[in-house]
């Protein structure tokens, strides 16, 4: 019987040696076709239409959905930063997902918006809309005031309600940089093959000085909280070598909510975002790809490196805790949604590798994170290991852990170089070490919670509360 | 299990290739950063001089070319200034002359003539771009060889340069390739549009005459588009109505396009018979682009043809017919008055959104005082229909303002008893 124990015990400490061992390894491709993928592209700006682009009528018109609840702090800094943008034809309608604060009445008051008569069709089904606010001073922005429906109520709603064919939707505590949104298109004007979906960087505005009108940057700074700084490693590396990497083997599954634009007639033929999900973005994208492939015609879904929206994030480990949780909820929840794509040689590539990848390493992954550190430490302990695996397993666990979070400031460093002291270099080089000695560990236990919460049928939104941007930017610090 | 010894190899191995790459990367950023801050600084320093030197110069008339300060050797701080300074002057209205031949005079267009043979795509695609943004005219004929390039971004930087560059070589290079390159897909039809779009109505003979390609559907429909986003010109129209009979959906609603953008321009007989009979097509996009044609031919006949696409089975289609009939104003109110007495609720809140997006309530409420009774009844019937269907801003805006009139009186009424009579 012992003997029996002992067997599994070392068997278990293999397996979570070899999931470390392939999943570096995925990474380490990821992280080599993002750097050759990322210079060619930088090459390739120099000589990009986008500017042509914006003074274009041949650049086809966008709607901007914001669906904002109980957003007081930022909703007017997002809007103007929608209406700021460089674009030739776009519209932003705000869909107030039925907030009990002031948010509604503060948008009125500042755009001076009337209430008009205006016919809501649904061809994607949503709670009622109570009334429509518009102004002939901005008559690009509409203002939609809905019953509470979520998220992904509130954007099948502004689909429902824009006349553009493509659509992007933003969150409302979000910064657009100027022009972000004409080079997220910049892909689908260029392409012979329809792009149905197209995402740009989100990076963290904590920290950022704002100018007086509140929606250009003056200052790119670091913030001073520590927690912060580990969110701003990770974004680094998710947006710029996970996400630049599956696009370069078009299998692309993720696309941030926070800022990315989708083809309206593809969206609403895929039956729109699916009310209930927990990470609408994620679940759309998938679908997105079951609906193409199932009607067998070619498409592309995009990642570009260079637009950028300015988010924030949250500031607390109980929040950060509440967001993670929420992340990984939704990325079982739209697999789940969609398991008929699994191993099925209908759906390609993503259902025969992309798929099987997040479940076996994105989905499941924690669990053998959160009990395999104890595990093997408490195996070599127990004399049922020896150090040379333990090294290996440190090796594999923290150290090439560090070594792709230090590539990712690299990359940023060598690329974009968006923060430009050499002590915000230095800072987020620590801090990509650093984020391997705990950090990582509380992050995979957030989504071993989620997979245990998804298990036991608990699978609600988990409100984030951010401070917002009202307090900050009276100190002009955002 | 893993033998003892090879585990050892692997960690060694690992941490030593993981050290080595981190150590590169870690010394390749520090370089890179060090190295970049220098070198934009002294390009800073470098483009206030020669900015300031080169607008003296060609201010006083002299050519800049002429003069040793300004040449220098390719790749060096001092060319990529230039260049800079060159690329931003071209821009400005009293230089735009001058720049050009300054950039062959100095060496940049030979410099970058060179490298549009080089092997690298992106080499040739920023080469191509460069020569394009000097105006250079003299690198016309190289670029148009270039149009048989196999490579996309190579030919739509061409093709884009080309329209930068204008004149009528560019164009005829561009046109005379245009079939091949689109059915091919070598040049998507939006890049090509956008294209020849800058060299205005002067492509227009060009892209009627060539002959080449006009077997292939597609291309056709390519040639078409583009025509519908040029000037309105006869010659297109008459193209256009020449394959308004085509038996591929894609001809016949650009087709429709080009006259829908055209107005009433026509030399062709009949125009309004021959698009009347596509209201009918099978294809809902073919019916959309016809009533936008007919609007824009103003063939007001066609009303009650247009009055039945507001039940079509086409969303876009009934609203496009909504918008149609309140542009035809007066002569829709019988149409209107059918819709908003019957059933369809979506078709009655078609016409009355299309109608207060139109301003098209403000009219009605101005017949409310014509001596016409007939106008003046049917007017107050839509005003009380769309009162009761719960379009009454203008109404209310209408009370708002200043003043008292009978108009407003019989608003009152109306608003108070669901009828103004």
């Amino acid at each position: 019987m012992k003997k029996i124990l002992i067997i599994t015990v070392i068997w278990f400490n293999y397996c979570v040696g070899i999931y470390f061992g392939v999943l570096n390894t995925i990474y380490s491709i990821l992280l080599a076709l993002a750097l050759f993928v990322i210079f060619k592209h930088l090459r390739r700006i120099k000589y990009s239409p986008y500017k042509e682009f914006t003074l274009s009528p041949e650049t086809p018109p966008v709607t901007i959905l914001i669906a904002m609840h109980n957003e007081e702090g930022v909703v007017l800094r997002s809007i103007r930063s929608a209406l700021a943008t460089e674009y030739p034809f776009f519209e932003v309608i705000i869909i107030n997902d039925g907030s009990t604060d002031g948010t509604l009445q503060k948008v009125i008051d500042a755009f001076s918006l009337k209430k008009i008569d205006r016919v809501y069709r649904t061809f994607l089904k949503t709670k009622p809309v109570k009334g429509f606010y518009h102004s002939l001073e901005t008559p690009n922005l509409l203002v939609v005031d809905k019953e509470r429906g979520g998220k992904s109520d509130a954007l099948n709603c502004g689909i429902n309600i824009s006349r553009s064919p493509y659509f992007c939707s933003l969150d409302a505590d979000s910064l657009l940089e100027k022009d972000a949104l004409i080079r997220v298109m910049t892909p689908l004007l260029d392409s012979n093959v329809p792009v149905v979906a197209s995402g740009g960087v989100v990076r963290i505005i904590n920290g950022l000085r704002l100018t007086d009108d509140g929606i250009t940057i003056e200052k790119i700074d670091l913030p001073d909280n520590t927690l912060l700084l580990f969110e701003i490693v990770e974004y680094i590396r998710g947006f710029l070598f996970g996400r630049v990497g599956w696009d370069t083997l078009r299998s692309l599954l993720i696309l941030s909510g926070t800022f990315s634009l989708f083809h309206k007639t593809s969206v609403v033929e895929a039956g729109g975002f699916m009310v209930g999900n927990v990470a609408e973005d994620m679940e759309m994208i998938v679908r997105l790809h079951r609906h193409m492939l199932k009607k067998k015609k070619p498409y592309r879904i995009r990642f570009v490196s260079d637009p950028i929206c300015w988010t924030e994030a949250p500031d607390d480990l109980k929040m950060l805790g509440r967001q993670r949780r929420r992340w990984h909820l939704g990325l079982i929840q739209s697999i789940f949604q969609n398991k008929e794509m699994m191993f099925n040689p209908k759906f390609g590539k993503i259902g025969m590798a992309v798929l099987p990848y997040y479940v076996f390493f994105e989905i499941l992954g924690p669990v053998i994170e959160v009990l395999g550190y104890p595990f093997v430490i408490i195996s070599y302990f127990l004399g049922i290991l020896s150090l040379d695996f333990l090294l290996l397993f440190l090796t594999l666990a923290i150290f090439y852990g560090v070594f792709l979070s230090t590539a990712s400031i690299f990359l940023e460093e060598l690329t974009f170089r968006r923060y430009p002291k050499w002590s915000h270099f230095f800072k987020l080089l620590m801090y990509g070490v650093l984020e391997n000695f705990g950090y990582r560990q509380i992050n995979s236990f957030w989504r071993f919670q989620a997979l245990i919460q998804f298990l036991i049928g608990k699978g609600e939104w988990e409100y984030v509360r951010k401070k917002g941007a009202k307090d900050r930017a009276e100190a002009g610090v955002i | 299990m893993l033998d003892q010894g090879i585990v050892i190899i692997i960690i060694k191995t690992t941490i030593a290739v993981l050290l080595l790459l981190t150590t590169v990367l870690f010394l390749t950023s520090i370089i890179r950063r060090a190295y970049n801050e220098r070198k934009y600084r002294k390009l800073d320093d470098l483009k206030t001089v020669f900015d300031k030197k080169m607008r003296e110069t060609l201010d006083s008339g002299a050519m800049p070319g002429t003069r040793s300060e300004f040449r220098s050797s390719p790749r060096s701080d001092a060319w990529q200034a230039i260049e800079d300074i060159l690329l931003r002057l071209i821009n400005e209205e009293r230089y735009k002359d001058k720049v050009p031949k300054l950039c062959s005079a100095l060496g940049y267009v030979s410099f970058y003539e060179k490298r549009i043979v080089n092997r690298s795509v992106q080499v040739r695609a920023l080469s191509v771009d460069k020569l394009g943004r000097m105006k250079s005219e003299a690198s016309v004929p190289k670029l148009i060889a270039l149009l048989d390039d196999q490579n996309p971004e190579v030919v739509s930087g061409v093709v884009r340069s080309l329209s930068k560059i204008g004149g009528q070589a560019a164009m005829h290079g561009i046109i005379e390739r245009l079939p091949v390159l689109l059915d091919r897909s070598i040049v998507t039809p939006k890049a090509m549009g956008m294209a020849l779009q800058s060299f205005d109505a002067a492509a227009i003979p060009s892209l009627v005459e060539q002959k080449s390609g006009q077997d292939k559907l597609w291309v056709i429909s390519c040639v078409l588009d583009i025509l519908s986003r040029l000037p309105a010109d006869p010659r297109s129209v008459h193209l256009a109505a020449v394959h308004l009979s085509s038996t591929n959906v894609e001809v016949r609603s650009k087709a429709l396009k080009v006259l829908g953008a055209a107005g009433n321009i026509s030399t062709v007989h009949n125009l309004p018979e021959l698009v009347l009979p596509l209201l009918r097509d099978p294809v809902w996009f073919v019916r959309l682009q016809a009533i936008r044609s007919i609007r824009a031919l103003k063939y007001e006949a066609a009303t009650p043809l247009i009055g039945k696409l507001i039940f079509d089975e086409s969303w876009q289609v009934r609203n496009e017919a909504a918008q149609a009939l309140t542009v035809f104003g007066e002569r829709s109110l019988d149409i209107f008055l059918d819709i908003l007495t019957g059933t369809d609720r979506y078709a009655k809140d078609s016409i009355c959104e299309e109608m207060e997006k139109t301003n098209f309530p403000g009219r009605l409420i101005k017949n409310l005082k014509v001596s016409d009774r007939v106008l003046q009844k049917k007017s107050r019937q839509v005003l009380e229909l769309m009162h009761s269907l719960g379009f009454s801003t203008w109404l209310n805006e209408y009370l708002a303002r200043e003043g008292a009139d009978t108009e407003k009186e019989f608003i009152r009424t109306m608003m108070k008893t669901g009828s103004g009579a």
